[in-house]
């Protein structure tokens, strides 16, 4: 009589697929990180570009001075 | 200090904060589904990043109209920035999907119609960058780009509107379908009582609203990130003037 109910309980283990869950929202960040990554690494190269050409400019207008 | 570098702090910080408080929400707020239990709260986040995926692209098509109308160079900045959010969004919904998919249909993929479609829909859309790459002159780029982005939102309608005409495994969770499109029914969310189902709904809004705001600033950043090499290009174009003197 109690079969069913046992069975129906071990199946309603709500925490039978954590892993899954867990490891959607990791892939998820990853993705989401990887982005920021990406724009934060391209834009310090173009700052550290524009601060390079600048310096350049400047120790050129001050030679031909 | 320019507008957008007070904006985009701003913007970051927020987004930051209604995620963590979206994922607050997710793991202690949101109901254990009947049927799947808690591995179903990914379904917050494949649901959240879809839609706004959506979102950046109707904002991409709305910025290529505007830009043939306006010629203004913001409007492709614009759709520029919406297409790439949006493949990063879609990226997510994919995984998300991919990985819940296993318990729920014991495969991590399948080919019917909608996921084809999302796949067709991710590869048209990373074309927009292959296609601007491909183009030299500054002002074709962006007017082919344009056009490009108004064409490519046939693959969205096509993707999220395939479940409600075509019998797929994904199902139908929100809205109606025809009768001879009826999804599986391993997805469908049931919850022990109303009040349950409506905390599933405040997450799932919740959710949405993060994405969307995290859509905003990196959007912004995008645009920042243009002026900045917008100004790279100046000083370059000064030190060639200089160096051919």
């Amino acid at each position: 009589m109690l079969g069913p109910y046992l069975f129906t309980l071990l199946q309603a283990d709500p925490n039978r697929f954590n892993g899954f869950l867990v490891l959607g929202y990791v892939a998820m960040f990853l993705v989401g990180i990887a982005y920021v990554l990406y724009l934060a690494n391209v834009q310090r190269n173009v700052e550290q570009d524009i601060k390079l050409m600048q310096r350049i400019l400047q120790e050129d207008e001050i030679s031909a001075e | 200090m320019s507008r957008l570098s007070k904006t985009a702090p701003i913007l970051n910080v927020t987004a930051i904060a209604l995620i963590g408080l979206s994922l607050l929400m997710v793991f202690f707020y949101a109901p254990v589904e009947q049927n799947m239990g808690n591995v179903y709260r990914l379904i917050y986040f494949h649901v959240g990043t879809a839609w706004v995926a959506s979102l950046t692209f109707l904002i991409a098509l709305i910025g290529g109209i505007a830009y043939l109308r306006t010629g203004k160079r913001s409007w492709d900045t614009l759709s520029l920035a919406s297409i790439e959010v949006g493949i990063i969004f879609i990226t997510m919904t994919t995984a998300a999907g991919s990985i819940w998919g296993k318990p729920a249909w014991d495969t991590w993929w399948t080919w019917s119609p909608r996921l084809i479609l999302m796949v067709v829909m991710w590869l048209v859309y990373i074309a927009y960058f292959i296609l601007r790459s491909a183009v030299e002159d500054e002002q074709r780029r962006f007017r082919f780009a344009a056009i490009y982005a108004i064409a490519a939102f046939v693959t969205v309608i096509m993707c999220y509107g395939s479940i409600r005409v075509l019998r797929d495994i994904h199902p139908v969770v929100f809205g109606s379908a025809l009768e001879t499109a009826e999804g599986a029914s391993q997805g469908e969310a049931q919850f022990f009582d109303g009040d349950a189902e409506r905390a599933s709904g405040l997450t799932l809004a919740m959710s949405s609203l993060a994405f969307t705001v995290l859509y905003a600033a990196w959007v912004v950043n995008r645009f920042r990130l243009r002026d900045l090499q917008d100004k790279a290009t100046q000083l370059k174009l000064r030190l060639a003037a200089r160096m051919s003197v």
